[in-house]
């Protein structure tokens, strides 16, 4: 192996562990380095939230929104990016922030709907609600959440 | 400890010679199951999603990279998947390894700038660049096939340092993974974080989100004490993690507890970390796994150089395309050991 080598991949190795331990260090992600920071913080049985996004259709029903639904976002990610943008807007007193981001899906969602023909309902509004449980240790609760709507939109 | 001795430490660690074998059963199985994990994935519905999402990770904010058009991520998704199948097979090796990381860091990365990073596929970032940087294709792959072909009769390829390094580099990539969790959870939440009801707390909540594959994690987290058992023995996986690079006895230990503590995340949490479970690969010594499958395998050798045997003072054999001397040339070059002395 040559000297040439050896001084690469020790590179290398040393970029692989100051990188990982500034981001220890910092407590962020620049990634691929991370400080993998994902459960750090301690959970306790107390109330808590999420959010959930639905659709209205024309006749006023209310439906979930899938993952399927959402396209490649999922909802895993549409959930926290609509609170982002939404807690935004009620900071820069800009509803219009969240507003316009949730008619944008809307419109994404129709869409979608058409091009690929699924058998989806058409949609003529979405709803962003924000859950909130009591905890309990049997998740008895699960699907009877206290729900608020945060913002909603029509198309 | 003096300088000389460090850097003698250092070389050994990384560049002792090995051979080829391991790293290429690893090269074959990462990248195969890269391939197939992505296979049905599809990049190119990124170009359609809305800006107002967007906030872009370090790296796309940094390098200014953009988000392509819907064509061009088409393009990009079907020669970054061309390329895993091409470093599994080891055709083009080079070429293929350097495609599939390229391409790889953007089509990975790019999902990370709406709204949500994830950290499962860090790791497999950094593997696919070690092994572009490595000459994983030297053994098993049709590279190493057409080689022997076109050149030489010589078993080739021999031991050599090359095949060593990239698994001692994967090794700290897993390391600093788990070691980083370790520290995260100490600074947010100390010993609480293992010691507290968190973890039972943690299993519960997210099967109110996740509707994990079982309902297992509801019935453990109401066993008294499993959760700080559990949090406990997560964290000194975790903070432990990097001892698996200087301890045989720790690699027998800690990296079945970390791949056990992933499956758990999954079967119990609902937390998916298939991606950078392929990593776990590089743990196991296949050469000596593919050794012991042979009929009439050797019994296995401790891992020092080959003592090269001195051959009988005869005349010089000269083959059409590799002498003698270049052979002996290049296992001196491997081995450390000074060539024999020429019989003319």
């Amino acid at each position: 192996m040559s000297r040439f080598r050896m001084m690469l991949v020790s590179a290398l190795a040393l970029l692989i562990v100051a990188g990982h331990l500034f981001d220890a260090w910092r407590q962020q992600d620049h990634w691929p380095f991370a400080a993998y920071p994902m459960f750090a913080r301690v959970n306790k049985p107390e109330p808590f939230t999420s959010e959930e996004l639905w659709g209205v259709t024309p006749d006023g029903r209310e439906v979930p929104i899938t993952s399927a639904m959402t396209g490649i976002m999922g909802t895993n990610r549409i959930r926290p990016s609509l609170m982002r943008l939404y807690l935004t807007s009620q900071r820069a007193k800009k509803p219009e922030i969240a507003h316009d981001a949730l008619r944008g899906l809307l419109k994404d969602y129709e869409v979608r709907r058409q091009r690929e023909q699924r058998d989806w309902p058409q949609l003529a509004g979405m709803k962003f609600y924000q859950l909130r449980w009591e905890f309990d240790w049997w998740a008895k609760n699960r699907d009877t959440p206290q729900r608020t709507v945060l913002f909603e939109v029509t198309s | 400890m003096s300088a000389g001795a460090a850097t003698n430490r250092w070389e050994r660690f990384w560049f002792a010679p090995m051979a080829p074998t391991t790293l290429a059963m690893c090269r074959i199985l990462f990248f195969g199951l890269l391939f197939w994990n992505y296979l049905d994935d599809r990049f190119s519905p990124w170009a359609e999603v809305s800006r107002a999402f967007w906030q872009p990770i370090w790296i796309f904010e940094k390098f200014r990279i953009p988000v392509l058009g819907a064509d061009a991520i088409f393009a990009g998704e079907i020669i970054w998947k061309v390329a895993l199948a091409m470093a599994c097979l080891g055709l083009l090796t080079r070429f293929s390894t350097t495609t599939a990381f390229v391409l790889g860091i953007y089509l990975l990365g790019l999902r990370h700038n709406w709204g949500k990073a994830s950290h499962d596929d860090a790791a497999p970032v950094w593997i696919m660049l070690i092994l572009a940087l490595s000459h994983c294709g030297d053994a098993l792959s049709l590279d190493a096939l057409l080689f022997r072909k076109r050149n030489a009769p010589e078993a080739l390829p021999l031991e050599s340092g090359e095949y060593r390094w990239p698994m001692r580099a994967v090794w700290l990539v897993l390391a600093m993974v788990f070691f980083n969790s370790a520290i995260a959870k100490l600074r947010k939440s100390g010993l609480e974080w293992a010691l507290s009801e968190n973890l039972a707390v943690l299993m519960v909540r997210l099967n109110y989100f996740n509707k994990p594959t079982t309902d297992w994690g509801i019935r453990l987290a109401n066993i008294p004490s499993f959760g700080q058992v559990m949090g406990l023995g997560a964290l000194v996986v975790e903070l432990f993690f990097p001892l698996v690079l200087f301890s045989r006895i720790a690699r027998w230990v800690l990296v079945p507890a970390a791949f056990l503590m992933q499956v758990g995340n999954k079967v119990l949490l609902g937390v998916d970390f298939t991606v950078f479970m392929f990593a776990y690969v590089f743990f196991i010594d296949w050469g000596w796994l593919v050794s012991r499958t042979r009929p009439n395998a050797p019994t296995a050798q401790p891992d020092v150089p080959a003592r090269i045997e001195e051959p009988a003072p005869r005349e010089p054999t000269v083959h059409a395309e590799a002498s003698t001397d270049d052979i002996y040339a290049r296992r001196a070059q491997v081995h450390r050991v000074p060539p024999p002395a020429s019989p003319l």
